[in-house]
C-alpha cells in the first residue's frame, strides 16, 4: 500500500503544473540611416511605403513623420528611417549621368571602407552620421598605399552629420581603404567616392562597407558585359590590417567556371599597406563572382570602370554578407542580380512597375544570374540554399543616364529580437 | 630547652550526629592524647549532643544562631585554668596551651595530633598548624593542605581539581592558614590577635585568622603527614546554615560575604579600590554564569553578597580599625600566600577543561550504544564480528602512525575530507564570492550592524529585516578574530569534513556500527546536494547540510516527546532555530511537521475531558507532548524576529534560500536527489539517495523514514518547477534544502538494517539480501569513487571563486564618499538576459540580496524605454532617484550601447575593459532642496541621514525608496512625510533653518531587543544546568 502511495505521490509531482519563467521578448527593426548628397547631386530614398516614418539627422523635432512618397528626395541632410523588414535602398545621381546605390543601414560601430583616394583628382567624401542624441567619437584609421596607417578622431556631434574630405585624411595617395570605429554614439557611416578631372567627371559610387576583415572575401557580382563599343577595367584593391604579411589567391567564379587568372594564385600583401592590382585576363562576357582567399584577415573590394562614348562611370564591388532574406524596393529598376554559392537556390519574387507579379528560382551551382526583363518595383529574394551571396549591378548605357553602380544584396537592418531587461541583484555581484 | 604542648581540643557540633560518632572516637584515639576535651553544640537538633555527652565530653549548649567564633570564644571562657599538676612541670620546658578545633564533621586521623606536635618543637614561630584535609567519603581525596585566598575572593587551596592524594602534598609548608576543621592554635597567640573575627560567624574566620597571625609576626604551617577527614557538610549544604549572619540560611551568599569582607579588612588601604572592583567584577562573571547554568539562587548569593556588605560598612571599618592596632606588619607579608593572576587563570583554564572532558566521556560513554564491544557481549561467537569492527579494537601493539591511524578509521576518513576539500578548494583560497554568495563584509562588527541596521544601502534602499544568518555568522566569525571573510572561506573549506562528521556522529548515535557510521558519512559528504551547495555559494544549504544529521540524531526516537526533557526541547528549538535561520525552506517545512502533530495532539487530547466538561489539553503525557511540541513550533519563530514576521506576512519567501537566487535543476535531477545548477556534478553521476530510500520501503520499522523522504521528494519536485521573485532576482526555487533531509531519510535507516543484516548476511541463505546488498554496495562505490573524482577536477572549476574582480570602476566607487552619495544603474548580458540593478558604487556584500527590493515602477519603466530606444524622459527619470551613472558592464551588448547613445541626456565617461559608463545629465544628490522658484541644491548627507541649513522654504526630496518612516525635522517640529510625483519621499518646508533628515528605526530596536532577549532565554534553559550544592550525590562528594 506505502509503496503505491509513494509512486502516486511522485508520479502526482510530474503531473501537478509547472511554472516556467516567463520572458518578455522584445523584437523589432532598429531604424536606418540613409545618406544625403549634398546640393551639387541628387538623391533619392527609396522607400518600403510612404507610410514609413521619416526624420532629417539635424533636424530639431525628434518626431519622425511620412513621407507621403515611396521616393523620398532628401535634402542634403542624411535620414533616418523607422525600421522595417523592408530595405531601404539610397539613389544618388549627378548632373542625370552618374548614379550611385547604397542600402539605408544601421551600422554596428565598425565599419571597413575599401576605396576611395585622396589625389587631386577626387572628390571622395567620408559622411558620418550620428543619428542619436548623444555626441559621438569616432575614430578613423586611414590606411594608403605607401604611408603607414593615421588616426583621426572625430567629435559628432548629436544629432548631426560630419562630412570629411578624404584628401583631407591622407593627401596624395591613390589608394585608400577606412575603417570608422565608433568608440560611442549611434554613428553610421557612407563613403562616398567621385573623381572628377577638370570639368570632366569620371564617374561615382558609394563604397559600400564591410564588417569586419575575413580570410576569406567573396564579391559576388563585378559587373562585365559582352558590349564590343564598351571598355570594362577591373582592379582589386586589398588591405591586409593585421600585423602580418598575407599571401592571397583569387579565384573567378564565372558563366563559364571557375578559374585562377594567372598569377593571382599567390599574392602577398604587405601588412597595413593598401595594393590595388588590375585585373586582367578575364575572359568572362557576363557578370562574375570573385573569391579571395587569405592567410590572414584581409578586406578588399574590386573597382570596375565602364567607359562607353566617351563617358566613364566605375562601380565599388564589395564582399556581401550571406543572404537569407531580403525585400527591398527597386523603383523600376532593372538590376543584374549575381548569386554565389556551392549550391544555389534563391526563390526571386517581384512586383513589377506595371503591377505584374512574378517568381523565379535560381538554382545551380557556384555563381547564378537572373535579370529581370520589366522594371522591378518591389523583389524578394530568399536563399534556401547552402550559403549564398548576392549582389546587384545597375548599369544604364543611354547618354541621359549613363551609369554603374552596385549594391550588396543584404538587409539594412536585421529584426533584433531581446528580452526584456530584467531586476537581478546579481549584476552587482562578484563572479 | 623543652616545650610542653598542652592540647585542648575544642569541638563544635551543630546537627552533625551523622558524623559524630567517628569523630568523637578518632579524638579519643588519638596516639599522642588530647589533655581536655571540651564541646560546644549550637542548638542541635539531632542528637549530637547526647552522643558527645555520652563519651565524657563536657558540653556547653548555646543557640543555633552561634557562629564557629563564638562557640570558641564560649568554651574558652569556660575552661578552668590549668594547673600544676596538668602541667606536669619540667624545670627546663616551656608551658604552652594549644587549641586543637574539631568541626563535627572532621575526624583527624589517630596520629594527626602526634605528627603536627612532632613539627612544632622545632618552629617556635608558627602559632597556627593544621593537617592534610581529605575526603570523608573518597579518602584519597585531597581537600586541602593550607588555605589562601584569591584575589577575587575565591578560597584557594592549590591543589588541581578532585587531586588525589598519592603523598605529593607530604612535607610541611608554610601557609597562610590551614581550615578551622582540624586547626592547632597557639592559645595566647589566638587570644593576642583577637581570636576569631565576630563578623566572621561562619566561612572564611580561617583566612582572617592566619591573616591576622601573619600581620601579628606569627606564621602558619600545614603538616602533610598529618591528616583528617572532612565531610565539609556546611559548605555542600548538607546542613542548614543557621548563624545570625547567615539570615537567609544561604552558605554561598555568607561564603562570599565574608570572603569580601577578608579581602577588604585585611588589605593594605591604597589596595582597596582594585581589589574591591576585582571582587565586583568576579561576583558579576560568577553571577553570569550561575544565571546560565540555571542558578539564579547562586547569582543572587554572589550579588548579594557585595550589597551585604555595602550597606553595613560600619563591620567594615571597625574590622579595619581592630587589624590596624594589633598589626606589626604590612599587610603585603601575606603577598606571598596569594596566588598570582596567571595562577588564577591557569587553575580556572585546567578545571574548566576538565570539566568540559569529563563531561564529553561522561557523554561519550552515554553514547556508546548497544553494538558489541567485545566477544562476551555478543553470546553467540559470530565471526563477522571481527570483519566488522575490527577497527574498534585498538592495538595495543602498533605504535607508527600508520597503525595508530589504522585503528581510528573516523581519521583516516576525516585526513580523506580534508584532502579532497583542500584540492578541490584549490580556486577558492581567499575572499569568496561568485554563484548565490555575495562578498563578504569585512569584519564580524560590520555584520552586525548590517543586521540591526534598519535602511540598508542596498538598491534604491530597503527596510527589509535582514536575515538572522547574518548575524550568526558575524558572531561565529569572532572565532576567526572576527574575520568574517576568513571565516567564510574557512567554512566553504570545511564543510565536506565536517558534513561526514556530522552525519558519521548521527548515524552511530542511531547504534549503528563504526565502520557503517563511517560510510554513511562518506556518502553524505559526497552528496551531490552539499558539492552543489558549495559550488554554488549556497551558504543556507551548506550549513544546514552540517547541521542536519545531528538535528535528525537528537529528534526523540519514536517521536515520543512526553518524556523529553525540557532541556533538550530547548537545545533542539535552538538548533531548529540555527537551522531556521540558515534556510527559510527548513522552517517552513518544520512548522508543518510540527504543526501536523500539534494538530493531531490537539484532536486526541480533546476527548480527553474532566468532570466539568473541559477541554484538557495540556494535561497528562499527552498533554506534556503537545507543550513540548508548541514549543519547538514557536522558538524558531520567535528567536528569529522580526525577520520571521517578515516571512509570516510574506510567504511565498519562505521559498527562498539566502544569498542570490541561480537557476537549479529539472524534475528528473530532483528525482536522482541532485539539486543541478551551474557547477553541480552531472546527472549521469547517479548519487545512490534515491536508491536508499527505495530501500528503506522494503523493511517495516523504516518505513516511516521512506515514506517522510518519499513526502518531501514529492514536495521539492514541485517546488523545483516552480519560479519564484525575490531577493531581486528570478530563479526555479532551490530545493537543496529538501534533499538534504530525503538523504538523510535513506541513509539513516539503511544504515541501521546493514547493521543488523550484515553480521548474519554470510549465514543465510542466498536471497533478495544478498542481492541488495551487493548492489548497494556497487552502487554506492563506484558513486563515492567517481564523485571524488569529479569533485577535485571539474568540481573545482565552482561558481564560487576567490579573489574576483570588482564590478563597480573604481572611480565610481571612490565617489561613494562624496554628499552626492551618487548610486549607479548597472547593466550586464547573462546568457542572453539583460539585467540590470542599482548599487551605490559598492558590489553585492552578504546579506544584501535578502533585504534588496526591486526598483520601482517608474525606473523599471525608464530602464524598458532606454532600451527601446524611446526613453527621451529616461535620464530624467534616473537622475530624479539620484543615479548619476549608468555602467554596462562587458561582454558589451552594441544594441544597449547604441541604445544609450540615441536616447540622449548620456553622456560617455569612460570605455574600458570592464565596460562602458555613461554619466547622467543633471542627476540629483541623494538629498536635494527646491525652492519655491524651482531652483535646486544638494544638501550634504551621511548614508542614512542627513543635516544641513536650508535658506528659504521649500521641498527636500530624498532619493531613496519610499518608506513611512522617513522624518524629517525643521527647527524642531517634524515635518509631514509625502510622496513626489516620481514616488520619492518628500518633504515641503514652511520655513527655512536647520533640516535632520534621518530614518526612524525605533521599532526595528525594539524587535531586535525581543529577539535578543528571547534568544538569550532559550540558551539560557538550553544549557546544563548546574546543580546545587545538596543536590551532589554522596558519590561525588569528597
Amino acid at each position: 500500500m506505502i509503496p503505491l502511495l509513494i509512486t502516486a505521490s511522485i508520479a502526482f509531482t510530474y503531473l501537478a503544473p509547472h511554472v516556467s519563467k516567463s520572458l518578455k521578448l522584445t523584437q523589432n527593426f532598429p531604424a536606418t540611416v540613409c545618406p544625403g548628397l549634398d546640393s551639387n547631386g541628387k538623391t533619392s530614398v527609396i522607400l518600403p511605403s510612404k507610410k514609413i516614418g521619416i526624420r532629417d539627422v539635424g533636424s530639431k523635432s525628434l518626431k519622425p513623420s511620412k513621407s507621403h512618397d515611396p521616393v523620398f528626395k532628401v535634402s542634403g541632410k542624411p535620414l533616418l528611417v523607422d525600421g522595417t523588414a523592408t530595405t531601404s535602398i539610397t539613389l544618388s545621381a549627378l548632373a542625370g549621368h552618374w548614379i550611385g546605390w547604397t542600402t539605408c543601414s544601421l551600422g554596428d560601430g565598425d565599419q571597413w571602407f575599401v576605396g576611395g583616394s585622396a589625389t587631386v583628382t577626387s572628390k571622395s567624401r567620408l559622411d558620418i552620421v550620428n543619428s542619436g542624441l548623444s555626441d559621438a567619437n569616432v575614430s578613423i584609421t586611414t590606411y594608403g598605399s605607401h604611408q603607414s596607417p593615421v588616426v583621426s578622431n572625430v567629435l559628432v556631434k548629436a544629432n548631426s552629420d560630419k562630412a570629411i574630405s578624404l584628401d583631407s585624411l591622407l593627401p596624395g595617395e591613390s589608394f585608400l581603404a577606412l575603417h570608422v570605429l565608433t568608440n560611442s554614439g549611434r554613428v553610421t557611416s557612407f563613403l562616398f567616392d567621385q573623381e572628377r578631372k577638370g570639368l570632366t567627371d569620371l564617374g561615382m559610387d558609394y563604397v559600400n562597407s564591410i564588417a569586419a576583415p575575413s580570410t576569406s572575401l567573396i564579391i559576388p557580382a563585378v559587373f562585365n558585359n559582352s558590349d564590343k563599343k564598351a571598355t570594362i577595367s577591373h582592379s582589386l584593391r586589398l588591405l591586409a590590417p593585421g600585423t602580418f604579411d598575407a599571401s592571397i589567391k583569387v579565384t573567378i567564379h564565372g558563366q563559364d567556371g571557375s578559374y585562377t587568372p594567372l598569377g593571382f594564385d599567390q599574392i602577398t600583401l604587405t601588412h597595413g599597406r593598401v595594393r590595388q592590382i588590375p585585373l586582367q585576363s578575364i575572359v568572362e562576357t557576363t557578370p562574375f563572382s570573385i573569391e579571395i582567399s587569405s592567410d590572414q584577415p584581409i578586406v578588399g573590394s574590386v573597382r570596375s570602370q565602364y567607359t562607353q562614348g566617351g563617358v566613364t562611370d566605375f562601380a565599388w564591388e564589395t564582399p556581401a554578407p550571406p543572404l537569407t532574406s531580403v525585400s527591398m524596393n527597386l523603383h523600376g529598376a532593372t538590376p543584374y542580380f549575381v548569386f554565389n554559392g556551392d549550391q544555389l537556390n534563391v526563390a526571386i519574387n517581384w512586383l513589377s512597375t506595371t503591377g505584374k507579379r512574378g517568381s523565379v528560382a535560381v538554382v545551380g551551382q557556384q555563381i547564378g544570374l537572373w535579370h529581370p526583363t520589366s522594371p522591378i518595383s518591389s523583389i524578394t529574394l530568399t536563399s534556401q540554399g547552402t550559403t549564398t551571396q548576392a549582389g546587384a549591378i545597375f548599369q544604364s548605357s543611354g547618354t541621359d543616364n549613363f551609369g554603374l553602380s552596385y549594391l550588396p544584396v543584404a538587409q539594412g537592418s536585421t529584426m533584433e529580437t531581446a528580452s526584456a531587461p530584467v531586476v537581478s541583484a546579481g549584476v552587482i555581484s562578484r563572479g | 630547652m623543652g616545650e610542653r604542648f598542652f592540647i585542648t581540643a575544642i569541638v563544635v557540633s551543630h546537627d552533625g550526629a551523622t558524623w559524630l560518632p567517628d569523630v568523637i572516637a578518632a579524638l579519643l584515639n588519638q596516639s599522642r592524647p588530647v589533655d581536655r576535651i571540651i564541646a560546644v553544640d549550637t542548638g542541635s537538633l539531632d542528637l549530637s549532643p547526647r552522643l558527645l555527652a555520652n563519651a565524657g565530653i563536657e558540653v556547653l549548649r548555646t543557640g543555633r544562631e552561634v557562629g564557629f567564633g563564638s562557640a570558641i570564644d564560649q568554651a574558652l571562657d569556660h575552661l578552668p585554668t590549668i594547673n600544676d599538676a596538668q602541667w606536669e612541670l619540667q624545670s627546663d620546658s616551656e608551658q604552652h596551651e594549644w587549641l586543637w578545633f574539631i568541626h563535627d564533621d572532621c575526624a583527624p586521623a589517630s596520629d594527626a595530633l602526634s605528627r603536627i606536635i612532632e613539627n612544632l618543637h622545632d618552629r617556635p614561630n608558627v602559632a597556627i598548624a593544621g593537617p592534610k584535609l581529605r575526603g570523608w567519603y573518597d579518602h584519597s581525596h585531597l581537600l586541602e593542605a593550607g588555605i589562601s585566598i584569591a584575589s577575587n575572593g575565591v578560597r584557594w587551596t592549590g591543589l588541581e581539581e578532585r587531586e588525589t592524594d598519592q603523598g605529593q602534598r607530604d612535607e610541611v609548608q608554610e601557609v597562610l592558614s590551614v581550615s578551622t576543621a582540624g586547626m592547632l592554635v597557639r592559645r595566647s597567640v589566638f587570644e593576642s590577635i583577637g581570636g576569631f573575627d565576630p563578623n566572621l560567624e561562619l566561612f572564611r574566620d580561617d583566612v582572617d585568622l592566619g591573616w591576622r597571625a601573619h600581620v601579628a609576626g606569627y606564621s602558619a604551617i600545614a603538616v602533610g603527614t598529618a591528616v583528617a577527614f572532612h565531610a565539609e557538610a556546611s559548605a555542600t549544604e548538607r546542613r542548614s546554615v543557621d548563624v545570625s549572619e547567615a539570615f537567609l540560611h544561604r552558605p554561598l551568599l555568607l561564603d562570599r560575604r565574608n570572603a569580601a569582607y577578608v579581602l577588604l579588612a585585611n588589605s593594605s588601604w591604597w589596595l582597596l579600590p582594585w581589589v574591591s572592583l576585582q571582587l565586583f567584577a568576579s561576583s558579576l562573571i560568577r553571577a553570569l554564569v550561575n544565571l546560565l547554568a540555571k542558578l539564579p539562587g547562586y547569582a543572587i548569593d554572589e550579588l548579594g553578597a557585595i550589597i551585604l556588605l555595602l550597606i553595613k560598612p560600619a563591620d567594615l571599618i571597625q574590622g579595619r580599625n581592630e587589624r590596624r592596632s594589633r598589626r606589626l606588619m604590612p599587610a603585603g607579608v601575606v603577598r606571598r600566600f596569594i596566588p598570582s593572576r596567571v595562577l588564577q587563570f591557569r587553575h580556572t583554564r585546567e578545571r574548566l577543561a576538565t570539566t568540559i572532558l569529563t563531561g564529553r566521556l561522561n557523554q561519550s560513554a552515554d553514547l556508546e550504544v548497544a553494538a558489541p564491544s567485545d566477544y562476551s557481549n555478543i553470546g553467540e561467537v559470530d565471526e563477522n564480528f571481527d570483519l566488522l569492527d575490527l577497527s574498534m579494537v585498538p592495538s595495543n601493539t602498533s605504535s607508527t602512525l600508520l597503525a595508530q591511524l589504522r585503528s581510528h578509521p573516523v581519521f583516516i576518513a576525516l585526513a580523506f575530507f580534508v584532502t579532497l576539500t583542500t584540492f578541490a578548494s584549490r580556486h577558492r583560497f581567499g575572499v569568496l564570492s561568485g554563484g548565490a554568495l555575495a562578498l563578504s563584509p569585512s569584519g564580524a562588527m560590520d555584520a552586525l550592524g548590517r543586521y540591526a541596521q534598519p535602511w540598508h544601502l542596498v538598491g534604491l534602499g530597503s527596510s527589509l529585516p535582514a536575515p538572522g544568518w547574518l548575524a550568526y555568522l558575524g558572531l561565529a566569525s569572532l572565532f576567526t578574530w572576527a574575520n568574517l571573510s576568513f571565516f567564510i572561506g574557512l567554512l566553504f573549506w570545511i564543510a565536506p569534513p565536517l558534513a561526514f562528521f556530522s552525519c558519521y556522529r548521527a548515524i552511530k548515535r542511531f547504534g549503528v556500527s563504526r565502520p557503517i557510521s563511517i560510510a554513511g558519512g562518506v556518502v553524505y559528504a559526497l552528496s551531490p546536494v552539499l558539492w552543489a551547495s558549495i559550488n554554488q555559494g549556497r551558504l543556507g544549504t551548506m550549513v544546514l547540510a552540517i547541521f542536519a544529521p545531528t538535528f535528525i540524531s537528537l529528534l526523540p526516537k519514536g517521536g515520543d516527546l512526553g518524556k523529553t526533557s525540557w532541556r533538550k526541547i530547548y537545545s533542539l528549538s535552538l538548533l531548529a532555530t540555527l537551522m531556521s535561520a540558515f534556510s527559510p525552506l527548513f522552517l517552513l517545512g518544520w512548522s508543518g511537521f510540527t504543526l501536523i502533530h500539534v494538530g493531531y495532539l490537539l484532536w486526541t487530547n480533546r476527548l480527553a475531558q474532566n468532570p466539568g466538561g473541559k477541554f484538557v489539553f495540556f494535561q497528562g503525557e499527552s498533554g506534556d507532548a503537545l507543550k513540548r511540541r508548541i514549543a519547538l513550533l514557536m522558538i524558531p519563530w520567535l528567536c528569529n524576529v522580526p525577520w520571521s514576521v517578515h516571512l509570516l506576512f510574506h510567504p511565498s519567501q519562505l521559498l527562498l534560500e539566502p544569498g542570490l537566487l541561480l537557476d537549479s535543476a529539472s524534475r528528473w535531477s530532483v528525482l536522482l536527489l541532485n539539486p543541478g545548477g551551474a557547477s553541480s556534478m552531472p546527472i549521469w553521476l547517479i548519487a545512490p539517495g534515491i536508491f536508499l530510500l527505495a530501500l528503506t520501503l522494503m523493511k517495516s520499522e523504516n518505513r516511516n523514514w521512506g515514506l517522510f523522504g518519499a513526502i518531501v521528494l514529492s514536495s521539492a519536485i514541485v517546488l523545483s518547477s516552480l519560479h519564484l521573485s525575490g531577493h531581486s532576482s528570478t530563479s526555479n526555487i532551490w530545493v537543496g534544502s529538501l534533499l538534504v533531509f530525503v538523504q538523510l531519510c535513506g541513509l539513516i535507516p539503511v544504515a541501521r538494517s546493514a547493521n543488523e543484516l550484515l553480521p548474519n548476511l554470510r549465514n543465510s541463505k542466498f536471497g533478495l539480501g544478498q542481492i541488495a546488498t551487493v548492489f548497494l554496495a556497487v552502487v554506492t562505490l563506484v558513486s563515492v569513487l567517481s564523485a571524488s573524482i569529479w569533485v577535485v577536477n571539474e568540481g573545482a572549476a565552482s561558481l564560487v571563486k576567490a579573489d574576483q574582480p570588482q564590478v563597480i570602476p573604481a572611480f565610481v566607487t571612490s565617489l561613494s564618499d562624496t554628499d552626492a552619495k551618487p548610486k549607479i544603474l548597472v547593466f550586464r548580458k547573462v546568457q542572453g538576459q539583460l539585467s540590470y540593478f542599482v548599487s551605490r558604487g559598492f558590489d553585492l556584500q552578504l546579506g544584501d540580496p535578502d533585504v534588496s527590493v526591486a526598483p520601482t515602477m517608474e525606473i523599471q519603466n525608464a530602464v524598458s524605454d532606454l532600451i527601446g530606444g524611446v526613453g527621451v524622459t529616461t535620464s530624467k527619470t534616473f537622475g530624479e532617484y539620484g543615479i548619476h551613472y549608468l555602467f554596462l558592464q562587458n561582454p558589451i551588448d552594441q544594441n544597449f550601447a547604441r541604445a544609450v547613445d540615441g536616447v540622449g541626456g548620456f553622456t560617455r565617461s569612460s570605455a574600458t575593459a570592464s565596460g562602458i559608463v555613461w554619466r547622467v545629465v543633471g542627476a540629483a544628490p541623494r538629498v536635494i532642496f527646491t525652492g519655491k522658484n524651482g531652483t535646486s541644491v544638494g544638501l550634504s548627507s551621511n548614508d542614512i541621514s542627513a543635516t544641513d541649513i536650508v535658506r528659504r522654504p521649500g521641498t527636500i526630496t530624498v532619493a531613496e525608496n519610499y518608506d513611512q518612516r522617513w522624518r524629517l525635522i525643521n527647527n524642531g517640529l517634524p515635518i509631514p512625510l509625502q510622496h513626489s510625483l516620481s514616488g520619492l519621499p518628500t518633504f515641503t518646508l514652511s520655513q527655512a533653518g536647520t533640516i535632520t533628515l534621518s530614518f526612524d528605526g525605533t521599532i526595528h530596536r525594539a524587535w531586535l531587543s525581543l529577539q535578543l532577549l528571547i534568544l538569550l532565554v532559550v540558551i539560557v534553559l538550553a544549557l546544563p544546568a548546574g546543580r546545587r550544592r545538596r543536590e551532589v550525590p554522596i558519590e561525588e562528594l569528597a
